[in-house]
């Protein structure tokens, strides 16, 4: 009936029946264990069909065929047909590892690179919210201000909201990252180097989420501040206020209006202006969160857009969205001001906002400034000026909290001088949070692949965001907390790719880091604020070492800030004072321990800034652009952490203005487009745009390109080459067409690779119901899934007006834009399928186009859009930064060029601890010596003692006194009558039962004297065997030697499974096929083989060992399990043991130790500890586990345990009770009710398993197995196995007759209604 | 199903009153004609606005529309009553699914339609599309082969989003003009209609901007760019359609049973089975005499 059989039942089922030895009986309990977690985990079981039963059945038939042997046989052959079970237990193990992936990932939504803070320090203790952690590291920066200015300024959240899902506990919070810069305008810009070393702070976020759930904190902000900088002057914030998850409670009313009046009262110090570059994280459609929002604050350059912005946050403010900023400061400031930052606040920031009300409003003054300052930085291209008015809303709360975040800094600063500990900090809270999440991410795109992080950045209007806030408006606001939880979690799963993504970068971190420094970006970013950042509100810097002492901090002087900075160097006073202003200077002292290589590389980094400063230039783009800065950050990343004079941004900025200024042509640079779409969409309309010529003949009516062609030409002294490809056709049928029209692509490609690929569509085409789903599949095959790494999803007719929204008014052009780039987007992953490689985070960038000649232009001639930018430099910008990028990350790597695979790869950072949780927590047999077997040594499931004599007696008695009883052939069996037969099988059963008991006892009886005997028979061990045989008589004594394996799931005459069985072991090493279940008719399914040994070590430490190697194709599993174990006395043992097994990619080695205490008569203790090795993480573990058995037949069965790595741990819990038949190893029949928990970064994950085998009459048997989890996902499988009713195997049809029947009348249950 | 309560047409109050003149004019005109009832089926791809042109013509938003994802998962219809004259409008899911055309949708689109008799068919799509593929092809064979070719007659092809910049500078009418004629061009080959056939009915082309954008006259009627007032238009178009001389289409069992090719060759079946069976037992024949044959041989080694 179900292929997927669940082993457990065919392992207890065989080995109840046939074996007697107790370990045999306790595989089952451990197959059940294991079975627990697996289930709760995945959802679904893994497993190995055991067919077994029947040929159980069979066999026992085919016995009495063949001769009239004595009875005794007949009986004793089902021992032989133990089946499988040794090969399911490993295979049990196995399956977790092999499904791993799927059962780890979704719970992997929290940042993995959180680490917990358990910083003793002494200031730094508090209700711990969030505790910042900074690992020191030393790094160069190079020239402090202008060497990385504003570059780091973009940051993207990505985890953050999902954390909150995950721990439902909290249900708002809203998690804002705000970077704040401190830099004053008035260092000298010419000021370069001021070199040294500089602690580079990591921030680890995410943990204190979890210790905010153990604190029991509702609705905390999480955040830590990594400040970073702009030169001198840039501010980047970046917040991420999610609104929909503000059910926390506020806190402090008053809090609240103080913020809200400084924020109102206090314009922001004039020289901070907001650009907020929708940066869209997580295209995905959780409406839950909202967008981190990025913004930007140049200061000195854009003094006319300061004001702007100015006037805008105000309108914002005053716009009705009350923004109420509680922070509840934790901290206990020591009073010293250098401690004064970074510690633990917990901000709870509600955003309250009625955005519907004012929507529209916004979107008008918006407009307005607009045309005020076009040349200002915002230069998003999605979000523009003219957003929509869900990023309105965004941009709003933003600035709100922005601005009320710097108040809280300048309270905190006064706070701070005055010893006050009040307030503040949450800029800085939010910063890191923010930050961290993201840099890791950063810096690994930028290893890999420049375009990963660039897509990242570079969506603009975040589609998602926008989907939010349609909500929102719809809703009332505030109203969205309830979404909250179950949202994220989606989200949270969707984003596991992501986190996979992080993992990568932790590794090419550590490769080039020392130690274990996860952060370094990030630390270098708060660095780089601290020491660049003159914060116009001033504010103390402190950056923590790991340890909880402060590495140095920063601290301002209160008040307005153009102030410098001294520098107290606390923690390490050897380091030199990266912060004192150097002026002028320009002396090279820190590039002195710059290897050749590494300067040779800085300077190639330095040509391409210089080179992309020209881009801009050229594209009459500001620098600090929100795309051109975050193409700048990167590239600072991908310098690393030797910054030195080289790579000065300044440097490269002038350098860039006088080449540019001299007219020199000598820019390198050319860029390759590849340029799909569907036909008629205006792919070639679009090339011409862009050439701003007529290079491509277009046609409204038919395709206007008919093969693939290679329009070469010159934009601002770029040499731009595109390849403009016919249309392909979106009909399924259609297909044959494209691909050949691709594979002439493909051949073009090979001749000149694209460095970016445009999709082109129709922004105004409402295409849906996946109409390109065919179109998108057949480019993805063709031209490979990483085609779309480099894709620019390109919305041509982008100047067509909205249709309406369901309220029946028009959309707003950023909502309707936005709503269309998601959908492309979301089809686009959809075709790629694997949303790993197509992860929200990293959807592909947007860009529109407008191409109608009657396009509204700007002063400049140039085409802009309805929102009042010109697409087309921001297209070529996307371009030029794509490539730069890519040109960069080559660079930073030129042995390893841009793998994507690597990048997307599944690696884990940090262990999977539920994995490893559930390793940890299954209960394990301890090799026994033979001797022992039975033995008591508190390991045994059986109970001598329960076996009264005179029990037995009874029983043999019973036996022997039957008559003789002569089993019949099958021949005489076929004469019999009906009712003749039935009590020939009645009686023939009662007495087969019997005889087992006897043997059973005899087993018992002879244990127990061995026991008595002592260890004298320490040398019966080697012919262990035979020994025994020659002390019963019985084969059924023999320890089971080889279960037999699994047969195929097929009814394949010619399956190999025969071939590679023989039930007699010829040595003590057990070799067997492993079988993949999975497998496909006619298919030789086995994969692996499996070996096992058990052995003595000097006659007294009892080993096994087994060996399970896969390969297939793709991948090569090894397992390895080990265990020796030693007893103590008469009631404990202890066993340790080192397991190998695949992990992901990786192999985790696992050391374990385990003791065993039979305390009371009837309760066994047992305690173990664990430790993983997977990849540089190590991960402790520690279980408990007892069992109690009450009467003969309840069993109970709980055990605990924690594992932890880093500073993540899962926790979990198992409960098991089983209930068993009186005469258990006789009668088969047994339950298990089993219920498990599992904790993990605030998912709690709980199960109950259900599992209960019986027999039905003389020869059928139906198991049962049941499993739910509180996701609401479970399973119930129903196995059958009858010899003598084989018509119950007709039920298996039943569902697919249902399945076919649904298939041909489809629609048969509907019922039309008119309305 | 059909006992549900008709509503009066109270969007029609809705209309400005020009339209309003003009489709009382029309209206009694079909009356006139005896034509009391009309039926008007709206079928075409997915997101080409269908729903909110049944919305358009109605006056009321009764279907609910959404830019980005199908609302309409089964077919819909909405029926008015204004002075005697009943207007049914049946909206229809879209007919695209994933790349191809959803025969799903099709067939539950016929379900409803039982016993219902389709006056005129409006087939909608877009008129700022620039191309015709082969799926339209494909659609217009779909709907062919569901209600016969005969439903042609009655239809009117319908091009929203009329409210467009045309390209290439292209004039308006010529760009219309050149739409709608590749669309007819496909429907003809879609149906595989003779030419001549197809020019004895031409199927009227109605240009229909439904958005709230779409610019207004003095007279508060929505006009396309070429200054005509569509929605009387496109009502006028749909009286000459219904009172044309072919005949409407009765939607019977027979009419959705019979479609496709499973009528086809049905007659052959007994056939088919009756040769089958002589052969086979033909071929039973052949081999008892041969086994005949051999155990004669084996019997005399």
């Amino acid at each position: 009936m179900d292929s997927k059989a669940s082993p457990p039942e065919t392992t207890s089922h065989l080995s109840g029946f046939s074996s007697f030895s107790p370990h045999d009986v306790y595989d089952i309990d451990n197959s059940m264990n294991k079975n627990d977690i697996e289930v709760d985990k995945n959802g679904r079981a893994t497993s190995n069909s055991g067919s077994v039963d029947g040929s159980e059945n069979g066999r026992f038939v085919s016995e009495e065929k063949e001769e009239e042997e004595e009875f005794k046989t007949a009986t004793e052959k089902p021992v032989v047909a133990v089946s499988g079970e040794k090969a399911n237990e490993g295979e049990d193990a196995d399956a977790p590892f092999l499904d791993f992936s799927e059962f780890f990932t979704p719970k992997s939504v929290l940042p993995v690179e959180k680490v917990t803070v358990n910083d003793d320090d002494a200031e730094n203790h508090v209700v711990g919210v969030s505790q910042v952690r900074v690992l020191q590291k030393e790094s160069f920066v190079g020239g402090g201000d202008e060497g990385l200015k504003g570059l780091l300024g973009e940051g993207f959240v990505k985890n953050l909201e999902i954390e909150s899902a995950g721990s439902g506990e909290n249900e708002g919070f809203v998690e804002k990252g705000l970077r704040e810069n401190e830099i004053s305008g008035e260092f000298p810009p010419s000021k370069k180097q001021e070199g040294g070393e500089e602690p580079k702070s990591e921030i680890i976020g995410g943990e204190q989420f979890v210790e905010t759930n153990e604190l029991g904190k509702v609705g905390e902000v999480e955040a830590e501040g990594v400040q970073f900088t702009g030169q001198g002057d840039a501010v980047v914030d970046t917040i991420n206020v999610d609104t929909l998850g503000t059910g926390a409670a506020v806190g402090d009313v008053e809090g609240i209006k103080d913020i809200e009046i400084k924020g109102l009262e206090v314009p922001v110090d004039g020289n901070v202006c907001l650009e907020n570059g929708f940066d869209k994280v997580n295209s995905n459609d959780e409406p839950v969160e909202l967008k981190p929002v990025q913004t930007e604050t140049e200061s000195e350059k854009n003094l006319e857009s300061l004001t702007n912005n100015n006037v805008e946050t105000r309108e914002v403010q005053s716009s009705g969205q009350d923004v109420a900023v509680v922070a509840k400061d934790d901290n206990s400031y020591s009073g010293n001001v250098i401690v004064a930052n970074q510690e633990k606040e917990v901000a709870e920031i509600e955003a309250k906002s009625d955005f519907e009300a004012k929507p529209t409003d916004l979107e008008v003054e918006r407009v307005g400034y607009v045309v005020e300052n076009v040349s200002s930085a915002k230069v998003d291209a999605g979000d523009g000026d003219v957003t929509q008015a869900a990023e309105h809303d965004a941009e709003s709360n933003q600035a709100d909290a922005v601005h009320e975040a710097e108040h809280l800094e300048n309270d905190r600063n006064h706070a701070g001088a005055h010893g006050q500990e009040k307030v503040s900090a949450i800029s800085n809270v939010e910063v890191s949070e923010e930050e961290e999440n993201h840099h890791p991410e950063e810096d690994d795109e930028i290893e890999g692949s420049a375009t990963d992080g660039e897509t990242d950045g570079m969506i603009f209007g975040s589609s998602e965001a926008a989907k939010q806030f349609l909500e929102e408006l719809e809703q009332a606001s505030g109203v969205g907390s309830h979404s909250g939880a179950e949202s994220s979690r989606d989200h949270s799963q969707r984003i596991d790719g992501q986190i996979v993504t992080d993992s990568d970068e932790e590794v090419d971190t550590d490769e080039e880091g020392e130690g274990k420094e996860l952060f370094d970006s990030a630390a270098l970013a708060a660095l780089l604020k601290a020491a660049t950042g003159a914060d116009s509100d001033g504010g103390g810097i402190t950056i923590t070492s790991q340890d909880g002492s402060k590495l140095f901090s920063v601290e301002r002087p209160a008040g307005l800030g153009t102030s410098l900075r001294s520098l107290k160097p606390a923690a390490r006073p050897n380091r030199t004072n990266i912060f004192a202003p150097s002026g002028l200077t320009s002396g090279g002292e820190t590039e002195t321990n710059l290897s050749e290589e590494e300067k040779k590389k800085l300077e190639k980094l330095q040509q391409i800034r210089v080179k992309f400063f020209r881009l801009v230039q050229r594209l009459g783009h500001s620098p600090d652009d929100s795309i051109a800065t975050q193409v700048l950050y990167r590239l600072a990343v991908v310098a690393g952490r030797q910054n030195g004079q080289l790579f000065s941004l300044d440097d490269a900025k002038r350098t860039a203005l006088q080449l540019e200024a001299e007219g020199k042509d000598d820019l390198n640079f050319s860029l390759n487009i590849l340029v799909l779409g569907k036909t008629g969409v205006g792919k070639s309309a679009t090339i011409n745009s862009i050439f701003a010529d007529e290079k491509t003949s277009i046609h409204a009516f038919e395709p206007g390109t008919t093969s693939v062609k290679e329009i070469v030409g010159t934009v601002d002294g770029v040499q731009i080459r595109v390849i403009d490809t016919p249309g392909l056709k979106s009909s399924g049928m259609e297909q044959g067409t494209n691909r050949k029209v691709l594979s002439s692509i493909k051949k073009f490609t090979k001749k000149c690779s694209p460095d970016i690929v445009l999709y082109v569509d129709r922004l105004d085409s409402q295409t849906r119901d996946l109409n390109d789903l065919p179109l998108l599949r057949s480019i993805s095959n063709a031209l490979g899934p990483s085609i779309w790494r480099s894709a620019i999803v390109t919305l041509t007719h982008a100047a067509s007006a909205p249709p309406d929204g369901p309220s029946g008014s028009p959309l707003s052009y950023e909502v309707f834009v936005a709503q269309r780039s998601h959908v492309v987007q979301q089809s686009i992953g959809q075709a790629v399928g694997d949303m790993r490689l197509m992860n929200p985070s990293l959807m592909n960038p947007v860009s529109l186009v407008e191409n109608h000649s009657a396009c509204r232009k700007n002063r400049d001639g140039q085409k802009v859009l309805p929102n009042g930018q010109a697409w087309r430099p921001q297209l070529l910008l996307l371009g030029y930064s794509m490539k730069i990028l890519s040109e960069a990350s080559s660079l930073s790597k030129p042995q390893d060029p841009l793998d994507h695979r690597k990048l997307f790869g599944f690696r884990v950072r940090s262990p999977p601890l539920p994995y490893l949780l559930s390793w940890l927590l299954q209960s394990r047999t301890h090799p026994k010596l033979s001797t022992d077997q039975g033995g008591d040594n508190g390991d045994s499931d059986i109970d001598l003692a329960d076996l009264s004599d005179s029990d037995q007696e009874e029983d043999d008695d019973e036996y022997d006194q039957l008559p003789p009883f002569k089993p019949l052939r099958r021949a005489q069996i076929a004469k019999l009558s009906k009712e003749q037969r039935k009590a020939y099988f009645e009686e023939y059963d009662y007495r087969v039962k019997l005889l087992q008991k006897k043997q059973w006892r005899e087993e018992l009886r002879r244990m127990k004297e061995m026991k008595k005997k002592g260890k004298v028979v320490a040398d019966e061990f080697g012919d262990m065997g035979e020994d025994v045989d020659q002390e019963n008589g019985s084969p059924a004594a023999v320890p089971v030697a080889l279960p037999d394996m699994v047969l195929p799931p097929s009814f394949d005459g010619d399956n190999p499974a025969y071939r590679y069985r023989f039930l007699e072991p010829s040595s003590q090493l057990l070799a067997r096929p492993v079988l993949d279940t999975h497998g496909w008719d006619h298919d030789c399914g086995y994969d692996g083989v499996n070996l096992e040994q058990s052995l003595a070590i000097a006659s007294r430490f009892p080993a096994a060992v087994t060996v399970q190697v896969t390969k297939d194709k793709k991948e090569f599993n090894l397992h390895l399990d080990s265990s020796i174990s030693a007893k103590h006395g008469e009631n404990g043992s202890s066993m340790a043991g080192f397991d190998i097994q695949n992990v992901g990619k990786q192999l985790a080695y696992i050391v374990r130790g385990e003791t065993k205490f039979k305390n009371f008569k009837r309760n066994k203790t047992a305690a173990g500890i664990s430790v993983t090795f997977l990849g540089e993480n190590i991960a402790t573990g520690f279980k408990v586990e007892d069992q109690i058995a009450l009467g003969k037949r309840l069993m109970l069965v709980g055990s605990t345990g924690t594992v932890r790595s880093q500073s993540d741990s899962a926790y979990g819990a198992n409960l098991e009770v089983r209930l068993r038949e009186a005469d258990f190893p006789i009668g088969q029949d047994q339950s298990s009710l089993g219920l498990s928990l599992v904790k993990w970064r605030g998912d709690l994950a709980l199960g109950a398993n259900l599992q209960s085998q019986f027999s039905v009459g003389r020869n059928s048997k139906i198991a049962v197995r049941a499993g739910l989890n509180n996701k609401l996902s479970g399973q119930i499988t129903v196995r059958t196995s009858t010899s003598d009713q084989l018509q119950i195997a007709l039920v298996g049809i039943i569902p697919v007759v249902m399945a076919i029947y649904k298939s041909i009348r489809p629609g048969v249950s509907e019922n039309y209604s008119m309305y | 199903m059909g006992s549900l309560l008709i509503r009066e047409w109270a969007g029609f109050q809705q209309f400005p009153s020009a339209t309003q003149n003009k489709l009382i004019e029309l209206l009694s005109k079909l009356k006139q004609e005896n034509v009391n009832t009309l039926t008007i089926l709206v079928m075409g791809k997915g997101g080409v606005g269908k729903s909110s042109t049944v919305n358009s013509l109605i006056g009321e938003r009764v279907v609910t529309v959404n830019s980005f994802q199908s609302e309409a998962l089964r077919p819909v219809m909405v029926s008015r009553t204004k002075g005697g004259f009943t207007l049914n409008i049946i909206d229809t899911p879209g007919l695209v699914e994933a790349g191809y055309v959803s025969y799903q949708a099709l067939q539950l689109i016929k379900g409803f339609l039982l016993n219902k008799t389709i006056d005129v068919l409006l087939y909608v799509d877009r008129l700022d599309a620039y191309r015709v593929d082969d799926l339209d092809k494909q659609i217009i064979k779909a709907i062919t082969g569901s209600f016969g070719r005969d439903i042609w007659h009655r239809s009117l092809l319908v091009l929203t989003h009329a409210q467009l910049c045309p390209p290439d500078e292209l004039n308006y009418d010529v760009y219309s003009s050149k739409r709608s004629e590749a669309l007819l061009k496909t429907i003809r080959i879609g149906a595989r209609m003779r030419k001549q056939d197809f020019q004895d009915f031409t199927i009227p082309v109605v240009l229909v901007e439904n958005s709230g954008r779409c610019t207004k006259n003095e007279n508060d009627e929505k006009i396309l760019p070429n200054g005509d007032a569509w929605i009387p238009s496109m009502v006028k178009a749909i009286t000459d359609v219904a009172t044309n001389r072919s005949r409407a289409i009765v939607v019977d069992k027979k009419l959705i049973d019979g479609s496709g090719s499973d009528e086809k060759g049905k007659l052959w079946i007994p056939v088919i089975l009756g040769l089958q069976w002589l052969v086979v037992k033909w071929i039973e024949r052949a081999i008892k005499s041969d086994i005949k044959r051999d155990i004669i041989k084996g019997n005399r080694p």
